[in-house]
């Protein structure tokens, strides 16, 4: 067990013992990758600091329930992309923003996407990485979940096949397609 | 492997060093030799370094921690106090019913067999009272037993403050639903009235760290 893995064992240990303002420590180690897993999916700000909100709210009800045969991380992550999975299943593709309007005497409502700015774009200097935001979010649902995992959050491969719940060589193929078609995107508009 | 162009799936578990000693030996020997498979394996390794770049950036996250563990507490609070409302309707009533029992209110055939098992309405109250000082809820009522659940850091002033009397007790998760709790082999009993101030509290059983509470009956 890494010295990481045992730090958060000591802290759920505390949590569970009473001592529930220890759970702070968890949401700070793990708050930033987990909002940038759930903005990479939903892509709403806004909604992303909610869902990530409702996810520690989830793990901190749940903890009893940790058997502590993986790491916390890995099951904390498994909440995480399961939360975000049904989100996604219940929620349009697009955030839409409501706008009335009429025209005579008819009254009608606009559904329009919403492309207010958000915090992100002040932090996003670089171009380049704003490409990158954008083809990530452009990825097929599988090969984007992957990608978040492997190479933005880091996990390992056998992590991975834990938290989605497939296997190996599947993980593998997926990642492997995921690279390539992101690859594609990135030397299509010349960044590669 | 020098004939033909090295596929992307292997450039790829050799970026992750996930490919035999072997066959990584030899794919490093042909990237060497080709530049078609150099110039894809660079390119991999361009598109996943502004990957880990982007993965870099630190958003704004304003006040989720607070707004987080707000939430928790409250939601903490609410269920505290939704555990405890039956326990304190089961207590009201229990004194309800002492009282009328020894009121003589509410006929019993066997009166007296009945009122020998039994605390007795004043040990009652103050068996109930001495619960309440010390953080606990009580969840039965029963004319041979009040049972409530306590923390444990809370049980060994409990125990000592509840003189010579027996209790039963064991250690439980506190969403432990009741019929998982059983009386068996867990159970110590301490506290018999021998006449002596008990001294030598027995330690409490059970494991785990989840085990944060003490469920427990104190006898007549």
């Amino acid at each position: 067990m890494s010295n990481s893995d045992s730090e958060d064992i000591q802290v759920i240990d505390r949590v569970l013992g009473g001592d529930v303002e220890a759970f702070t420590q968890i949401i700070d180690k793990y708050k930033d990758k987990a909002f940038n897993y759930i903005y990479g999916q939903i892509k709403d700000y806004d909604e992303a600091m909610d869902i990530t909100q409702e996810v520690f709210i989830m793990t901190m009800e749940a903890l009893r329930s940790f058997r502590r045969e993986s790491k916390f991380s890995t099951w904390f992550y498994s909440i995480m992309v399961n939360y975000c999975k049904n989100y996604r299943k219940k929620n349009s593709r697009y955030n839409l923003v409501s706008m009335n309007s009429s025209r005579g005497d008819e009254e009608y409502d606009l559904q329009l996407p919403d492309e207010r700015e958000n915090p992100e774009e002040e932090v996003i200097m670089k171009e380049s990485l704003r490409i990158v935001r954008d083809e990530i979010s452009k990825l097929p649902d599988d090969y984007r979940e992957i990608l978040l995992l492997r190479d933005i959050q880091g996990l390992s491969y056998n992590e991975i096949a834990g938290i989605l719940g497939i296997s190996l060589s599947n993980v593998k193929v997926r990642i492997h397609r995921g690279r390539e078609f992101l690859k594609n995107r990135l030397l299509a508009r010349g960044l590669i | 492997m020098s004939d033909r162009h090295i596929q992307f799936q292997t450039l790829s578990d050799l970026y992750d060093d996930v490919l035999p000693a072997d066959e990584r030996e030899a794919v490093r020997r042909h990237l060497q030799s080709c530049e078609a498979c150099a110039l894809e394996y660079r390119r991999l390794g361009d598109t996943l370094k502004l990957c880990r770049e982007y993965a870099g950036l630190s958003l704004p996250l304003d006040g989720l921690n607070d707004r987080t563990m707000s939430k928790i507490r409250s939601a903490r609070t609410r269920r505290l106090v939704l555990r405890s409302l039956p326990a304190m309707a089961a207590s009201v009533l229990v004194i309800v019913g002492v009282g009328l029992f020894s009121t003589g209110t509410v006929f019993v055939r066997d009166r007296a067999t009945v009122a020998g098992s039994r605390l007795s309405y004043s040990d009652s109250e103050r068996v109930i009272d001495i619960i309440r000082k010390h953080n606990a809820t009580i969840s039965q009522v029963t004319g041979e037993y009040v049972e409530g659940t306590v923390p444990v850091s809370s049980f060994n002033d409990l125990k000592k403050s509840m003189g010579f009397r027996r209790v039963a007790y064991m250690m439980v998760d506190e969403s432990m639903p009741d019929e998982n709790v059983h009386w068996g082999d867990a159970i110590e009993e301490v506290g018999h009235d021998t006449g002596q101030p008990v001294r030598d509290w027995a330690p409490l059983t059970g494991t785990g760290a989840s085990r944060q509470y003490v469920r427990f009956r104190v006898f007549r």
